[in-house]
Parts: structure tokens; C-alpha cells; sequence
């Protein structure tokens, strides 16, 4: 049985491999982390089920998997990636918007029900291991995983063509000047990276088969694999690609409720004893960022005019003013609107609470997360239990920020050890570790389920429901905004922002850099966990959900679209998404698809792959290399 | 070793990879003083710094400052013990404003103030020291060259630390500017004893009692600035 266990896994493994080869690879080279990488993985799998079923044979299956994925990888690299290089939150956020639309439109093509391909029975072989047979098309895995193992470090390591792509990653501008095509590299890497991704949906077909929500299973497979391999490395992927396909096979066979934790406690053990994973080297950032040509969209003279005008008169405004401004418009509010609306700006007052917590470690600290959702989801937990067990809505929200506090204590030995692309791969993997354990643990969370909770807001309860949450809820955001206000200008925020800006030499100043990026971090926690707390008794109910990258991904962009350090961005941030959610989602059916739009257009947008300008009449405006 | 000694280096040694950058160096400098420390391209002097101040570890060797060994020290317990340093290009805070740049230098756990109103204080008198007071509120990144080197410098002196490590301050200045600057270093206090990496001999020589040569990675010659200049193979070497 032990040995049909490890055949199976080692199987399960060398797809995993091919899987995340070109993860770490994209990773490895191109400093993206492809979170639609999953998305091709998907694609792979249904284009080659549709192909073979079509009675083309799977072999044909295959190919058409393969050659799609990388297709639409490589349009992806070239005409949204590639101007944004060097920008990785920006190219995170340009993949996750590809995987929320790839995600909604497979649905909306291939419908919700899992599907797998069922070899024709003149296919089907089995072969004895030990007792027992095991199907023949599983074993090719065992043959194609090794084989492109092997080609993949020989073409990197050992070929002329690889050490040109190894040079050319490390400075641009060189390679640039000997006459290597950058671009033609980059796109290169991106379409096998994309390639390996269709494929090994493709030789999955017969077995793992396609549904919705592969793509972000993929994906976190493909994370813990990287992270326990070290990022970038070849060797280390497949030996982590095998290590967690046999854990996962005899987990699943015999652990079904720590299956999943069985994953993680190696990723976790890794990440404590070695931050850059077994194989991998620590990061190098690419400093220079190319000189694109912006993609310019032609905006009327007037309109600029007037928008640039505006922006200058509100500036000039005192602060005093906008406090006055936007005090009497929260106490207008609930006269002005119907108790739907209420509740929506409520949800975006909560997120605003959220996107302050995020903003304090992005813009001010520079430190990038995509795993803050964790925080929140902890604090959202700690609320509800309270309420279980019968405290009251103060003492809950107060639990929320001990909670996330905690939390943040504890994992900042693991998570902060990391820096820039790295840290964000980091807090993404140890949010799903979390997401995880509140799946599984059913007793405890509820698991899919989610918590039903009784805890309410104390006070203010004859104002109504809606009107009631509002008043509470504005409250906690202006107490929480006060002391975001003291943050910005306390000598942390001085000192964070220092870091940000050159950490060697606040280290020559003796500052403890360490110890700052602890608080900032503990402190920007603090807040998301509040922000889970007021969320939960917002909505009466809490589910794992809170915790995912949906989440986390979310909040990111709502920091992004404030502008990250900014004071008042994230507010801007939140209400602009929340409400934005709330108009699309009504349209149509298909929101996902644009909200993805919206991911891809604001990363654009904020990172300068595309801007409004002049209309233009001749050549000589844009930015045309010096 | 003598009671003035304010840095004792012995046998300190590093390699990068086969390569010897310096090479069992030994030299000792005295408390209270100026020292200049000069030499050809390729010289180690960068290295020596970096080595002193804990930006690069040793690969053998000691260094004691003030009579603790700090061979094994981080930059920062290094720079609490008073050992400060500016950098060839200068290293700031790009994207803050020049006051914040002045606060973060003030209020280091380096700098031996504490009150928030003192801080302000020795923050204005960063800003007269570098001239930069009619641009307190302007992004470094907006400053022009000369103006980052005074600022550069003005953070170190206000940690107020007790060994100034000066890499090639005047690089870059125009003549006015290094003058200026020649003079801020001249009225340094005596309690910050200075170790200056410079080219232009002209201007930094008379702001020096103590002169050190250094080729391949070795001290060739140490010692008053006089008796050093009429040294034949520094002439040889260096100054033709």
C-alpha cells in the first residue's frame, strides 16, 4: 500500500514540478510573480478535455493546452508586463486581474462542474505495483517530469543561450548595448514559463481534470513549492515538487484532516530556518527601471485644464477645512440615504479602516503585502468568538486588535526577514497557511461553513439597524483615523519612511531597523484586525473567505489606487472600490471580469505603463529616451 | 597601546573571493586629530572604511575603537559607540524633505539628544552648517549635487560622534563649495577626531596633522604630515 502511496506521489509530484518550474522560473528571471499562472494552468487543462473530446485525441489535447496557455502568457508579457518592469506590486496586480478574468470567463465557457477527460478504453493500461495496478497514464509523468527537468537546467545553466538570459536580467542597459533584444528574451521566458504552465494542466487532464478554483489551488501549490525550493531555483523546485507530491499523497490517504497542514509545516519550517528556501539565493532587485514610452491616453486640453486646476484649489484647502467638510457630510448621511446605501458606505468605511492598516506598511514602510487579509480574517475570528461567548461588541473589537497583534508578533520572525517581490510572495504564502487551518478545522472555525455570531454594536442600537451600524462604525473610523493621524506624524512614521528610503544608512545613525520594521509591521496589523472585527459584526458572519488572496488582493489595490503613503489615500482608495464593486456588480454578471479590468487598468495607470495626456500632435511629446 | 588611541588596527585583512584588498594592515590613530588618509586608485581606502565602520565584516584582524574591540560589531552597535561616517555618494533620504532628513539625523539613538525641542534645535543648526535652510521643505531628490554633499555631511556631524569617517567629501564640489566646506571641517570641535579619504591635497592637507599612505592594501607611511610628504617613496608612489 506504502509503495502505490509514493508511486502515486512522486507521479503527483513531477506534475507539480512542471506546474512550478514555470513559476520560478518567470520568478527566477523576470522578478514577476505570476499569480495568473494558475489561470494557464486551468486554461491548459479544459483547451486540451475540449480538444480530446472533440475526438482529436489527447495527444492533440495536449499540444492545444500547451500552445494556448503560452499564447496568452506571451500577449500578457508583451503588452502589459513589459511596461512595467522593475514594478512588482504592479505586475502583481496586473496578474491577479488576468486570473480573475480568465477565472470568470472559464466559468462562464466551460460551466462550474469539475471535468475530467476519460481515456477511450483502447488507452487505458495499468501496471502492477506491488499488489495492486496503477493506471499507465499517470506513470508518463514520471517520464515527461524528469526529461524537462533536465533540458530546463541544462538550457539555463550550461548553454550560451541561458547565460545571455542570465546576463541580460541583471543589467538591461548592457545587454542592451552588445546587441542582445531584451524584449525578445523576456517574452521568451514568459511563453515556456506560460508553456509549462498549459502543459501540465494538459497531462493533468486525465486525473486532476479542470473546475473552478483550481487556478488558485495551483497557484498556492506552486508558492509553497517555490518558497520550500527557493525561488528561482530549478533544483530546489523539484525536489520540493516531489517532497510535497508524496507528503500530499500519503496525507490525503491518511491524515485527510491535517492534509492540508502537512503542505505547509514544511514551507513554514523552511521559511524560519532559511528565508531564501533550500536551493535559493537571496533576491537582487532590478534597480534600473527601463525608459518605456508611455502609452498615452489623448485627453482634451480642456479637461486636463480644468482637472489640474481643481486639484491645485483643493490642495491649498486647510486641513481644518476638510475636517469640518467631512464631518458634516458623515452626519448627513443617514438623512440623505436609503438604508442600502448606508450599508454600503459603512462597508467602505470598515475597508478604509483595513486600507490605513496596509497603507502605514506599503506607503509609508515601503513593505509589501499580499497577505494582510490575514490580519483582518484574525481579527473578524476574534470578534466572533467573542460574541460566542458572550462578551460584548467593545471587548470583541478590543480582541481583534490583540488578536492581529499577536498574530503579527508572532509571524514577523518568519515574514520580515524578506524583502521587496520576496516578502509579497511570503505574506501571500503564510496568509494561505492560515486560510488553510480555518478550512480544515472545522470544530473550531466552522470550517467552509463559517461562524453565525450574536455580537452587535452596543450603542446606538434605537437608531435602527443600518443607521445604527453607521453611527458605531463611523466612530471607531474616526477614532482609528486620529490615530493614524498621530502616526503620520510620530517619529515611527519619520523613521519608517527612512528605512524605506536608504536602510543602510539609518543603520549608520544606529538606529535599530529591525525593531522599527517590527513595530510598523505589528502596528499596520493592529489596524486590519480592527477592521475584521467592526467587519464582522457588520455582517453578522464570518467564513475562511476573509482570509484569502480575494481579500488581500483587494486591499492591495485600494492602497494602490490612493496612492500608497499618501494620508488620505486609502480612504479615497476604499470608497472608490467599494462603490465601484457595487455599480458593476449590478450591470452584469460578468463584474469579476471587469473588476479584473480595473486591477490591470489602475496598475497601468499608477505605475506609468499608460497615462492621460495632451492630445498629440506630433512626435515629439512622450517619453522618448534621453 | 597608549591612553589617546582612538582606533588600533592589527593585522586586518580582507579578501574578496582570491583577492586581497587589504593585506594585513597595522596602524593606529590618535585622539583629537585630523587624519588624512590618501593613495592611488585601487588603494583599499574605500575598503578600509567600510571595514571600520562594519559595512563589510573582516576576513582576520582587529579593530578596537576607544579601547573596545569592535571587530565583531554590527554598523549600528558601532555607530551607538560613536563612530560615524559619510559616504562617497551621498547616501540620504531621497525622497524625504531636507528637514526630515536633518530630524532622522538628530533624533538617532546615536546622537546623544533627547528632548524633542533640542532635537529641533541641533536639526536648525544641521541646516545653517549646510546652507540649506531656504530649502528645508524640498525633496533631496530636487537639490542639486553640491547641495547633497553639504547635506551628506551635515547628518553625520549631527550625531555628534566621537570619529567622523569622511569618504571623499569634496568629490564633485566646485571650488567655492570645497572651500566652504574645508572651513566647516576646520571648526569641527576637538571631541570629534576625523578620518578623511581625500584627493585634492591642496585644500585637505592643511586641514590634517596626520597623514597616512596607503598602496595595495598596506600602510606605506603613517605619521606627521610633514614628516610623511618629505618620505621618498611617497613622492614616488603618489605625488611624483
Amino acid at each position: 500500500m506504502m509503495t502505490l502511496y509514493v508511486v502515486n506521489g512522486l507521479a503527483y509530484g513531477n506534475l507539480l514540478f512542471l506546474m512550478a518550474a514555470g513559476f520560478t522560473l518567470i520568478f527566477g528571471v523576470l522578478r514577476v510573480i505570476n499569480m495568473a499562472h494558475g489561470s494557464l494552468y486551468l486554461l491548459g487543462a479544459h483547451v486540451a478535455i475540449s480538444v480530446a473530446q472533440s475526438g482529436a485525441g489527447i495527444w492533440a489535447g495536449i499540444l492545444a493546452g500547451s500552445i494556448v496557455a503560452a499564447a496568452i502568457g506571451s500577449i500578457a508579457e508583451r503588452f502589459l508586463l513589459y511596461r512595467l518592469q522593475g514594478d512588482y506590486l504592479a505586475q502583481v496586480l496586473v496578474t491577479i486581474g488576468l486570473f480573475m478574468i480568465i477565472g470568470d470567463l472559464a466559468l462562464l465557457y466551460w460551466g462550474g462542474t469539475p471535468r475530467v477527460f476519460t481515456l477511450p478504453p483502447e488507452l487505458v493500461y495499468s501496471i502492477p505495483v506491488g499488489a495492486l495496478r496503477y493506471p499507465a497514464d499517470r506513470l508518463v509523468l514520471l517520464l515527461v517530469g524528469p526529461l524537462i527537468a533536465v533540458a530546463l537546467w541544462y538550457a539555463i545553466e550550461r548553454t550560451r543561450f541561458g547565460a545571455t538570459v542570465r546576463a541580460s536580467v541583471d543589467d538591461e542597459e548592457i545587454a542592451q548595448a552588445i546587441g542582445v533584444s531584451v524584449p525578445r528574451l523576456r517574452l521568451l521566458v514568459f511563453a515556456t514559463g506560460s508553456l509549462l504552465a498549459g502543459l501540465s494542466g494538459a497531462l493533468g487532464a486525465t486525473f486532476v481534470g479542470a473546475k473552478p478554483g483550481l487556478d488558485l489551488e495551483v497557484i498556492l501549490l506552486a508558492l509553497v513549492i517555490v518558497i520550500i525550493g527557493g525561488p528561482g531555483s530549478l533544483v530546489g523546485s523539484y525536489i520540493a515538487a516531489l517532497l510535497i507530491g508524496i507528503l500530499d499523497s500519503i496525507g490525503k490517504s491518511l491524515f485527510p484532516e491535517a492534509s492540508l497542514f502537512l503542505l505547509f509545516a514544511p514551507m513554514l519550517l523552511i521559511l524560519m530556518l532559511r528565508p531564501n528556501g533550500l536551493f535559493g539565493r537571496p533576491v537582487t532587485e532590478n534597480a534600473i527601471k527601463p525608459d518605456l514610452r508611455p502609452i498615452v491616453i489623448p485627453m482634451p486640453q480642456a479637461a486636463i485644464g480644468i482637472a489640474s486646476a481643481a486639484v491645485d484649489q483643493l490642495k491649498r484647502l486647510p486641513g481644518s477645512v476638510w475636517l469640518i467638510l467631512a464631518a458634516s457630510l458623515m452626519l448627513a448621511l443617514p438623512f440623505l440615504m436609503s438604508e442600502y446605501t448606508l450599508g454600503i458606505v459603512t462597508l467602505a468605511l470598515i475597508w478604509a479602516v483595513f486600507a490605513i492598516g496596509l497603507n502605514i506598511m506599503l506607503g509609508y514602510g515601503g513593505m509589501p503585502s499580499l497577505g494582510h487579509a490575514l490580519f483582518f480574517g484574525v481579527g473578524a475570528y476574534a470578534t466572533a468568538w467573542s460574541g460566542l461567548a458572550g462578551l460584548n461588541a467593545h471587548l470583541g473589537l478590543l480582541l481583534s486588535i490583540v488578536g492581529a497583534a499577536i498574530t503579527a508578533c508572532i509571524l514577523a520572525g518568519v515574514s520580515l526577514r524578506t524583502r521587496q517581490a520576496q516578502l509579497l510572495l511570503v505574506t501571500l504564502a503564510l496568509a494561505q497557511v492560515v486560510w488553510g487551518v480555518v478550512f480544515k478545522w472545522r470544530s473550531v472555525t466552522g470550517g467552509d461553513d463559517g461562524l453565525i455570531h450574536p455580537q452587535q454594536f452596543g450603542v446606538f442600537k434605537s437608531f435602527g439597524h443600518a443607521a445604527g451600524s453607521y453611527v458605531n462604525v463611523t466612530v471607531i473610523f474616526a477614532a482609528s483615523a486620529f490615530v493614524y493621524w498621530l502616526f503620520a506624524r510620530s517619529r515611527l512614521r519619520l523613521n519608517i519612511t527612512g528605512i524605506r528610503s536608504n536602510e543602510k544608512r539609518m543603520m549608520t545613525l544606529g538606529y535599530n531597523t529591525a525593531r522599527i520594521t517590527f513595530v510598523t509591521y505589528v502596528v499596520s496589523g493592529m489596524f486590519s484586525g480592527l477592521a475584521g472585527g467592526l467587519y464582522a459584526i457588520y455582517s453578522g458572519f464570518v467564513a475562511p473567505d476573509l482570509f484569502s488572496v480575494y481579500t488581500s488582493a483587494k486591499v492591495l489595490l485600494m492602497v494602490i489606487l490612493g496612492m500608497p503613503g499618501m494620508f488620505a489615500g486609502p480612504v479615497i482608495g476604499a470608497f472608490a472600490l467599494i462603490g465601484l464593486e457595487e455599480i458593476l456588480s449590478g450591470l452584469t454578471a460578468r463584474w469579476h471580469s471587469l473588476l479584473g479590468c480595473i486591477y490591470i487598468m489602475v496598475a497601468m495607470l499608477a505605475f506609468g505603463g499608460v497615462r492621460f495626456g495632451r492630445q498629440q500632435t506630433d512626435g515629439q511629446q512622450g517619453g522618448a529616451k534621453p | 597601546m597608549s591612553e589617546d588611541a582612538l582606533l588600533n588596527v592589527r593585522g586586518l585583512t580582507k579578501s574578496f573571493r582570491s583577492v586581497e584588498v587589504i593585506r594585513g594592515m597595522d596602524i593606529s590613530f590618535s585622539l583629537g586629530k585630523r587624519h588624512l588618509i590618501i593613495g592611488p586608485n585601487g588603494a583599499g581606502k574605500t575598503t578600509f572604511f567600510n571595514l571600520l565602520n562594519g559595512q563589510i565584516p573582516s576576513s582576520s584582524g582587529t579593530i578596537e575603537f576607544l579601547g573596545h574591540d569592535i571587530t565583531r560589531l554590527s554598523v549600528r552597535q558601532r555607530a551607538l559607540l560613536g563612530l560615524g561616517r559619510t559616504f562617497q555618494i551621498a547616501s540620504l533620504f531621497q525622497e524625504l524633505s531636507v528637514w526630515e532628513n536633518v530630524m532622522i539625523a538628530a533624533g538617532a539613538p546615536a546622537s546623544p539628544l533627547r528632548h524633542e525641542s533640542a532635537l529641533k534645535s541641533i536639526a536648525e543648526e544641521a541646516l545653517d552648517t549646510c546652507g540649506l535652510r531656504a530649502r528645508r521643505d524640498e525633496r533631496v531628490r530636487t537639490l542639486s549635487y553640491g547641495e547633497q554633499r553639504r547635506l551628506e555631511i551635515a547628518l553625520s556631524l549631527t550625531t555628534e560622534p566621537k570619529l567622523l569617517l569622511l569618504d571623499e567629501p569634496m568629490a564633485g564640489l566646485t571650488r567655492s563649495e570645497r572651500e566652504m566646506l574645508a572651513e566647516r571641517i576646520a571648526k569641527l570641535s576637538r571631541t570629534t577626531s576625523v578620518l578623511m579619504i581625500e584627493h585634492d591635497l591642496e585644500i585637505a592637507l592643511p586641514l590634517a596633522e596626520h597623514l597616512t599612505v596607503l598602496h595595495l592594501g598596506q600602510v606605506v607611511a603613517s605619521g606627521h604630515r610633514d614628516d610623511v610628504m618629505r618620505d621618498p617613496f611617497v613622492r614616488k608612489i603618489y605625488l611624483v
